[in-house]
């Protein structure tokens, strides 16, 4: 047997040879088994039957349907768009609240929650107000003599990308915060030391550290967005159908559950995707440059 | 100031002037409720011409709209009941136990904040639906439990992760078995995350319209769930009542938590 | 400043000829503990008699914590068995054991008052109030804290914490009393206060008591038995004398005050080391072996003294240490010793690059194995 000196402080067993104290979760674990994966494992079986019989028709339907494809084309689109936006926009507010001094950071970060604990509805019904033909946006456009008729903003699919954009970009901003906070000053210091201009600094040593911490958060977002029922609906008016629409409509409507189910399970799927090739690419980058 | 500092100061003006109006861009919309709730019009108008409490004299005299508030309120309250204890322990047996099980359970109780939340929405449904829980005030707390389970977990994780072990292993040196010490030692020095995960655990129920659109209906129907059908019918200045009381709630609570936060940490021991 | 004097006269005379040493003995055998193929413990032997105060003293993961954390019941070996009072404890969970703990942080509940940090082992074991008032109010007395019983423990200095730490422990009368390097987290006056406080406490209560720490001074001043641990072994367990003027091996030697260790060879008839005839060396078995040179028991010498063991050397550096003079010596193996001398007279004895003796007397020779 290896006589390995350990570090100062020597550690003991954290954990007793017979521990039990996983048991103490089990209450709240057999209710998330009961409540929401069995239901769901059964779903998903049930997406393999139609009319009492075992098929794949409700996933080939899927993908070869016109409306199915549609479907998951601007489900698709819509995400990756609000994706997208959320990093182009996202990325300088972090910066921004990285750089503020320490004393008006919690109150930016506060400004960056704030949205965060508010209903969804609420946040979605104030873009209803500000979009519609006499909304806040039209109105103030046009007492400004900026344009003359009103502008089709609501029931659209830019209004619904903007809202969705809104409900979005927190959660893209407060993990990406966290990253930027943990990466060393002290490599900065070193480059700027070495003669590097500020702007140099930041896209050769600041912007590549943070690269991972974005991946998480992009893909944080794209996750969100592919599960988009509220607000795309009530902003979209009826021209933007998403899966989680069609899956809402497919269960509730038309009792369809293979139908539903197989449209959730490619929506899974999708997301398990991304996850994986997140995570593969995260591997591939090297991660330094962490204190 | 330092004269390196103002430079950098001036220099990042445009972003300053960037990250301002992001900020604006992510809350005025939400403040902007605000003073349409006190317009007189029955259509929309910005900014209002009049000014009036009808809409919230529409809220609270009508019966539909209160009992759904009462609705939520019952359903809010009861999911911190059930989802904050369970969670709790939850949290714990995940923090003490350092091997695949406990990595297992995280990974399931997290998942309904993984899973886009139509698909859990129609899991709850299709369960309630066998057991004809639909419409029922039981079926929202199992479905609301579940949904502030991963806020609870988080919040319970975070305040064991400051949470000094010895204290805990001083009291069974004393002589206090593991569910005494839980009891006497543990839970009272983790009330500052018990308070948090309580308000999230009620936020989110509260708050919550997906699974409510399924599972709640007509007179059983949650505050969000009407709040929903009117919106998609016309827009109902009442909303705005009912979204700026909501927004006012939020804001006092937040700040409630943050103060009492704030005076926790001067008086909690390091030891 | 008689520290000894602050504990005793806490306590009224007629009581202390009621307490009789009630301490538990202490049995531990063939102990082994492995953490992921880490030998933390390497089957361990120790006998603790009741009323004993036992150091247990080692560096830094030579098993000593985790020997402490078996005896609590905090740790549970991998082989072997631990008895307290003739009880089998080895499966017993901490709180029945019997056994009193002070922590390195003194892991005070910073949710409770003072006293009733001190009642809560009492209220535990289900006492009566009126039982627990008295007692608690006794257990603070003899610590000296009978006025803090209403503060937050986060209100109170280390030492002050300390002893609250030490009432709350010792409240139930345990037959056990463990302490994990209690003494670390306190500055050196308080720390040396401590010692004789805890000690004299100790021996007033009869308990027997088992300490963790790396510092040899602690161990010295307030043990009646050292254990010196090593690679999760014992290397020696023996008094305080026995350990310092007769370790068993270069390691005990060495840690046991600034010590360097020189091969011994063999030149003849006689030992030879560092150059120097080894003057009445005990004789000693195969394998190598070491002359123990430490800063307190040799002298400097410009010309060899007759009768002693003399290392010819030169002087490398002299720092002023007050009273005291360290000098460092270049001797012929190459090695580097430490003497130190009382500063006697205003002129310093020797200078720079020197030649000098390191002179050892017979009294003070010791060799030692590996």
């Amino acid at each position: 047997m290896t006589l390995i000196t350990l570090g100062a402080g020597e550690r003991e067993a954290p954990v007793k040879k017979r521990n039990f104290t996983w048991t103490l979760s089990l209450p709240a674990v057999v209710l998330l088994a009961v409540v929401c994966v069995v239901p769901l494992v059964v779903l998903f079986a049930l997406s393999f039957v139609e009319g009492g019989q075992p098929t794949l028709a409700h996933y080939t339907r899927i993908l070869t349907s016109p409306a199915y494809l549609t479907i998951l084309q601007t489900t698709f689109a819509l995400s990756v768009g609000v994706m997208v936006l959320a990093v182009l926009l996202g990325y300088p507010l972090c910066y921004f609240i990285v750089n503020l001094p320490e004393k008006w950071r919690p109150l930016a970060l506060a400004l960056v929650s704030l949205p965060l604990w508010t209903s969804i509805l609420v946040r979605t019904f104030a873009w209803q107000i500000l979009l519609q033909r006499r909304g806040v946006i039209n109105s103030v456009l046009m007492d400004l003599g900026v344009i003359q008729q009103p502008l089709q903003l609501a029931f659209t699919i830019w209004g619904a990308m903007l809202g969705m954009l809104h409900i979005v970009l927190p959660l893209f901003v407060l993990p990406v915060y966290v990253a930027m906070t943990q990466i060393n000053r002290r490599l900065l210091q070193a480059a700027l030391s070495l003669g590097a201009s500020n702007t140099r600094v930041f896209w050769t040593v600041f912007a590549p550290l943070t690269v991972p911490g974005v991946a998480a958060g992009m893909l944080i977002v794209f996750i969100y967005a592919l599960g988009f029922y509220i607000t795309p609906e009530i902003l979209g008016g009826g021209k933007v159908i998403t899966v989680s629409m069609k899956v809402a409509e497919n269960a509730t409507m038309y009792s369809e559950w293979g139908a539903a189910s197989s449209l959730g399970a490619v929506l899974l799927i999708v997301a398990g995707l991304a996850i994986g090739l997140s995570s593969k690419i995260g591997k591939l980058l090297s991660s330094g440059g962490r204190k | 100031m330092s004269a390196l500092a103002l430079k950098l100061h001036v220099k990042r003006t445009w972003l300053y002037i960037v990250g301002i109006l992001l900020l604006l861009f992510l809350n005025l919309p939400i403040l902007v409720i605000v003073p349409m709730s006190f317009s007189d019009a029955t259509f929309l108008q910005f900014p209002p011409q009049s000014w009036s409490l009808r809409w919230y004299e529409a809220f609270f005299g009508s019966q539909e709209w209160l009992a759904s508030a009462w609705i939520s309120l019952q359903a809010a309250i009861w999911t911190v009941v059930v989802a904050v204890p369970l969670g709790t322990l939850a949290a714990y047996a995940i923090d003490r136990t350092e091997n695949v099980i406990g990595k297992a359970v995280r990974g399931l109780l997290m998942s309904p904040s993984i899973v886009p939340i139509v698909i859990v929405a129609i899991g709850i449904y299709f369960l309630l639906a066998q057991f004809r829980l639909n419409n029922t005030l039981v079926g929202l707390v199992l479905a609301h439990t579940v949904l502030a389970m991963p806020f609870v977990i988080i919040a319970i994780t975070a305040g064991l992760a400051n949470f000094d072990v010895t204290i805990e292993r001083a009291a069974r040196s004393l002589g206090a078995g593991p569910v005494r010490t839980f009891l006497t030692i543990t839970v009272p020095n983790l009330r500052g995350s018990i308070a948090t995960a309580s308000l999230l655990a009620f936020l989110t129920s509260m708050d919550e319209v997906v699974v409510a659109l399924f599972i709640s209906s007509g007179p059983q129907s949650t505050l969000p769930r009407r709040m929903y059908a009117s919106m998609r019918d016309q827009v109902d200045p009442t909303i705005a009542a009912i979204s700026t009381m909501l927004i006012a709630v939020v804001l006092i609570l937040v700040t409630v938590m943050s103060v009492l936060g704030s005076r926790n940490k001067k008086s909690t021991t390091e030891n | 400043m008689s520290a000894t004097a602050t504990f005793e006269t806490a306590i009224p005379a007629a009581r202390s000829s009621a307490l009789s040493p009630r301490g538990m003995t202490v049995e531990v055998k063939g102990l082994a503990k492995s953490f992921s193929k880490l030998t933390v413990l390497d089957h361990v032997d120790l006998s603790i008699g009741s009323g004993e105060f036992v150091t247990l003293l080692g560096p830094s993961g030579s098993g000593k914590t985790t020997l402490l954390m078996a005896l609590a019941g905090f740790t549970d070996p991998d082989a072997g068995h631990i008895s307290l009072g003739h009880r089998d404890v080895t499966h017993v969970p901490p709180e029945r054991r019997n056994i009193g703990m002070v922590f390195q942080s003194y892991a005070l509940f910073p949710h409770m008052t003072v006293a009733d940090n001190v009642a809560y082992p009492l209220r535990a074991r289900r006492v009566g109030r009126a039982e627990i008032e008295k007692r608690v109010k006794d257990a603070l007395d003899r610590v000296q804290m009978g006025a803090y019983a209403d503060r937050r423990p986060d209100k109170l200095s280390g030492g002050q914490r300390q002893r609250i730490a030490l009432a709350r422990a010792l409240v139930f009368e345990p037959g056990l009393l463990l302490m994990d390097e209690p003494l670390s987290a306190l500055d050196k006056s308080l720390r040396e206060q401590m010692q004789i406080e805890i000690r004299a406490l100790q021996q007033r209560l009869g308990i027997t008591t088992v300490s963790v720490t790396h510092d040899q001074r602690e161990a010295l001043t307030m043990a009646d038995r050292i254990a010196i641990l090593h690679n999760g072994r014992i290397a020696q367990y023996g008094t305080s004398r026995d350990v310092f003027e007769r370790p068993v091996n270069g390691f005990v030697a060495s840690f046991m005050g600034d010590a360097v260790l020189v091969p011994v060879q063999q030149a003849g008839n006689g030992l030879t080391a560092g150059g120097a005839v080894l003057v009445n060396a005990p004789m000693v078995s195969g394998g190598t072996n070491f002359l123990v040179v430490r800063a307190d028991s040799a002298t400097l010498a410009t010309d060899p003294i007759a009768g002693a063991t003399n290392l010819p050397g030169t002087i490398v550096t002299s720092s002023y240490q007050g009273s005291e003079t360290l000098h460092s010596v270049a001797l012929e193996t190459g090695q580097e010793v430490f003497i130190r001398e009382r500063n006697q007279g205003s002129e310093p004895s020797v200078r720079a690059h020197q030649r000098v003796f390191v002179s050892i007397d017979v009294s003070q020779t010791l060799v030692v194995p590996e």
